[in-house]
């Protein structure tokens, strides 16, 4: 039997043997592993899919397993569906063929190395002779969304500032750090968005991002799990993005979509010039959907990533994060300074 | 590696056992936790265990070396002085190299700018190594207790280097003195009890205060304020600075609660680092209650060899406010850290002055009203600390005046939660006493229940995912 910490004479306490200790730790958290088994199962199903991956799920499964046999997961439960924060696991299902599903004839991997974008500068796909957002006033202001990956942390904070500042927008944000559209089990961006439209239709311009956390492996519906670079990946990626972008699709409404920066790492670089490829051509296809370059706004004259650019007052400015792949506040501001003006042009805002 | 995750769960227990397993071999012990606290470091970044391991030999070097150079006085000779200025300015040229080149290289080029020279100093992105203003403190502090002779004999290479690679406070504090860990892992110890209580309270208190309070505010409230305070009103600004004082002492002391829970369960005895700083009724009194072996550390080896209190009026005042604006510029390369410390040296000034201008007046009025005098400088502070830059602190501080309006983001859960978190720093401390010795006479098994139970209320309370500490950064 494990006996109770000592006390001295007075009654005060003199401590506990380790022995002691590292039974209490050991217990404790295994009392904690057993009601906390589920989630612990649904966050290691959440990393990306590989080896680590498999490893906890192996690890935890038998304890969720168990867990919920004996419901000792129950209390877990119960609370969060007590605080609101239940989830039934369920994901939004997005349709199985849309436009973007099929190749588009012609359309090859692009490459980073090869100077840039198919787009060259910070430019949106041309203007559509209709315009597709009204011309907002300060009484009725033109109601602005951004969000999406960590990129659009920094790029949203800045974009919300200068949309608040310029008068005629009510911006809010929504960003998920880690989320994409590769894991709709870890966050599940068709669905928010789906749930997003229906409670507030009201909103004009949804400016999105995503692409960062998405070099990772990818499930089908019927259950395979494709690679980055697989072709496989690339049509349901390509899915994916074209049925975000239908979800967002209502009258009077421009989705602006961002494309990802370069990065340090040539080979995270390649990856996001592939999907920035994959969103540009599911943009053109659709007369509500502008493709935002981001691409050449951080790039240096040669081509080349730094994370010193020069900015649009011709200063040399840091704008990146020391991670190579993030943005830091110069950096979210050049990029909203060039987004604004998208959406002030669509708007004709002067 | 960061404390609130299974990664670390699973590596403290590991050293947990290893190390009490093995405490009776005292050299093997020392060995393990050097290279336990190593593996912990190279999780973030390998190639900056060498940094790590290369600080510690070369301040153990000169350590040893200036132990010899000494007087029949005990005082160091000139060669003794020049050897302490060498290695104090090596650990410093390192701070400086890796935290505060891009911050002087980019002003220098903006001056050079002004005269059509262009930028001749180069801009290079230098990653910042954790930690490294942490053990470079430290390692400050060891040579200049050597020098001072302070400590009588010089560290061995080992216990040195358990000494400033020692996980728990290797990252973020507290900042310990040799004094206070030399002889704790000096000689091998005879009784194996550990106060576990104390222990396990400070490490479920700093995961609540880091993953649910200082998480909820700063994603409710003051990150969106401080993003963007023109997008929010003067209400929204005004609970945002609130909210970020909380949630900066939420992080940071929930840090150092882990931190210190951590090595008491090691064996080890840190010194406090927080003790309610919010309930200060002066800025002086703030500064003895908050990152209290920082504020220790500037006092001993920085106030103290400007001048201390020696000197005319106005040569100590210039050593206070020189003292907190270099303690600002240690948080951070950028000028906001610096107004920062500039306002709490020059109100510590101006705390001080009044107290000899009305001597037995100053701070007899209500407790009420240096309380809220004392808290709204701090959060003033807290503004210029927080802001990325002059612009937005301008921004927020504007906002209050003339921002007036509706604000949703207001919540009567954010109030309550902000208000509990100040309110908890009133709680005496005995109270905390009483559940610590009603906890440690509970059975062991319902020890671990409460436990198992707190832990999963913090993780069902917290955000999926928990952002590293705020202090890694500096």
């Amino acid at each position: 039997m494990v006996e109770r910490e000592q006390e001295n004479a007075d009654g005060g306490r003199l401590g506990a043997g380790p022995g002691r200790v590292l039974w209490v730790i050991a217990v404790a958290l295994f009392i904690a592993l057993m009601l906390n088994a589920s989630e612990l199962e649904k966050e290691a199903k959440a990393k990306p899919y590989g080896h680590s991956r498999d490893i906890w799920v192996a690890i935890w499964k038998p304890f969720a397993v168990v867990s919920k046999t004996l419901y000792i997961d129950r209390p877990r439960a119960w609370f969060d569906d007590a605080i609101g924060r239940g989830d039934d696991g369920s994901i939004f299902q997005l349709p199985a063929n849309s436009d973007g599903a099929t190749e588009v004839p012609g359309s090859s991997t692009p490459d980073a190395t090869t100077g840039g974008s198919k787009t060259p500068g910070a430019t949106a796909t041309p203007l559509k002779p209709k315009q597709l957002i009204r011309t907002p006033t300060a009484e009725e202001p033109l109601r602005v969304w951004v969000g999406g990956d960590s990129i659009s942390k920094i790029l949203g904070e800045a974009l919300v500032r200068q949309a608040s500042e310029s008068g005629v927008m009510a911006p809010v944000q929504d960003s998920q750090l880690s989320s994409g559209l590769t894991r709709p089990d870890f966050f599940d961006w068709p669905g928010h968005f789906s749930d997003l439209v229906k409670a507030t239709p009201t909103n004009e311009v949804f400016v999105v991002i995503f692409g960062a956390n998405d070099s990772q492996g990818i499930k089908t519906p019927d259950g395979k799990i494709f690679q980055p670079g697989d072709e496989g990946w690339n049509v349901e990626y390509r899915r994916r993005v074209a049925g975000t972008m239908d979800l967002l699709k209502a009258d009077n409404r421009l989705v602006v979509w961002v494309g990802q920066p370069i990065m340090e790492s040539a080979k995270l670089s390649q990856r996001m010039f592939e999907l920035n490829g994959i969103f540009q051509e599911e943009a053109a296809k659709r007369p509500w959907v502008r493709y935002f370059d981001m691409w050449p706004l951080f790039t240096t004259a040669a081509g080349t990533y730094d994370a010193y650019i020069t900015d649009d007052d011709g200063e040399l400015k840091l704008m990146r994060n020391p991670d190579g792949v993030h943005l830091v506040r110069e950096g979210g501001e050049k990029a909203a300074r060039h987004i604004m003006e998208l959406i002030k042009k669509e708007a004709l805002i002067p | 590696m960061l404390f609130p995750t299974v990664d670390f769960a699973i590596f403290f227990v590991s050293v947990f056992a290893i190390a009490w397993l093995i405490r009776p071999w005292h050299l093997g012990w020392r060995v393990f936790l050097v290279l336990a606290s190593w593996f912990f470091y190279a999780f973030w970044e390998p190639r900056f265990v060498l940094l790590l391991i290369a600080s510690t030999g070369a301040n153990w070097a000169i350590g040893r070396d200036l132990s010899m150079m000494k007087d029949e006085n005990g005082k160091p000779t000139p060669g003794g002085r020049a050897l302490l200025t060498f290695g104090v300015t090596l650990n410093l040229f390192a701070l400086g190299w890796f935290k505060y080149y891009g911050f002087f290289a980019s002003e220098l080029d903006d001056f050079f700018g002004i005269f059509g020279l262009g930028n001749p100093i180069p801009l290079k992105e230098i990653t910042l190594p954790i930690a490294i203003s942490f053990f470079t403190f430290h390692a400050i502090s060891y040579l200049v207790d050597i020098s001072r002779g302070d400590i009588e004999k010089p560290m061995s290479p080992l216990d040195f280097a358990l000494y400033l690679s020692f996980f728990p406070h290797l990252v973020a504090g507290p900042i310990v003195r040799v004094t206070e860990f030399a002889p704790q892992i000096r000689e091998p110890i005879q009784k194996r009890l550990i106060d576990a209580t104390p222990a396990f309270q400070l490490i479920l208190f700093g995961l609540f205060k880091k993953v649910v309070i200082s998480s909820y505010l700063a994603k409710q409230i003051a990150d969106p304020v401080f993003a963007s305070p023109g997008s929010h009103s003067a209400q929204e600004v005004i609970i945002g600075v609130y909210a970020y004082a909380v949630q900066i002492f939420a992080d940071f002391s929930g840090y150092t609660d882990i931190a210190i829970g951590c090595a008491l369960l090691l064996g080890i005895r840190f010194p406090q680092n927080f003790d309610a700083p919010y309930r200060a009724l002066s800025l002086q009194d703030f500064w003895r209650r908050w990152h209290m072996t920082l504020s220790r550390w500037l006092r001993d080896y920085l106030y103290i060899p400007l001048g201390g209190n020696r000197g005319t009026k106005a040569f100590i005042y210039r050593n206070l406010v020189l003292t907190m604006v270099l303690g600002g510029l240690w948080h951070g390369a950028a000028f906001t850290f610096v107004v920062w410390g500039a306002i709490h040296g020059f109100g510590l000034v101006i705390e001080r002055e009044l107290r000899e201008r009305f001597p037995g007046r100053f701070g007899r009025a209500a407790p009420i009203f240096n309380w809220l005098i004392t808290f709204h400088i701090v959060c003033l502070a807290w503004i210029f600390f927080r802001a990325e830059t002059f612009g937005t602190a301008w921004e927020v501080l504007g906002r209050v005046f003339t921002g007036w309006g509706a604000s949703p983001a207001i919540t009567p859960l954010l109030l309550l939660v902000i208000a509990g978190s100040i309110a908890s720093q009133f709680v005496p401390a005995r109270w905390w006493e009483r559940v610590q010795f009603s906890f440690s006479r509970l059975a062991p098994l319902t020890q671990a229940g409460t436990l198992a139970v707190g832990l999963v209320l913090i993780d069902a309370l917290g955000p999926e995912g928990v952002s590293p500490f705020i202090y890694f950064q500096f």
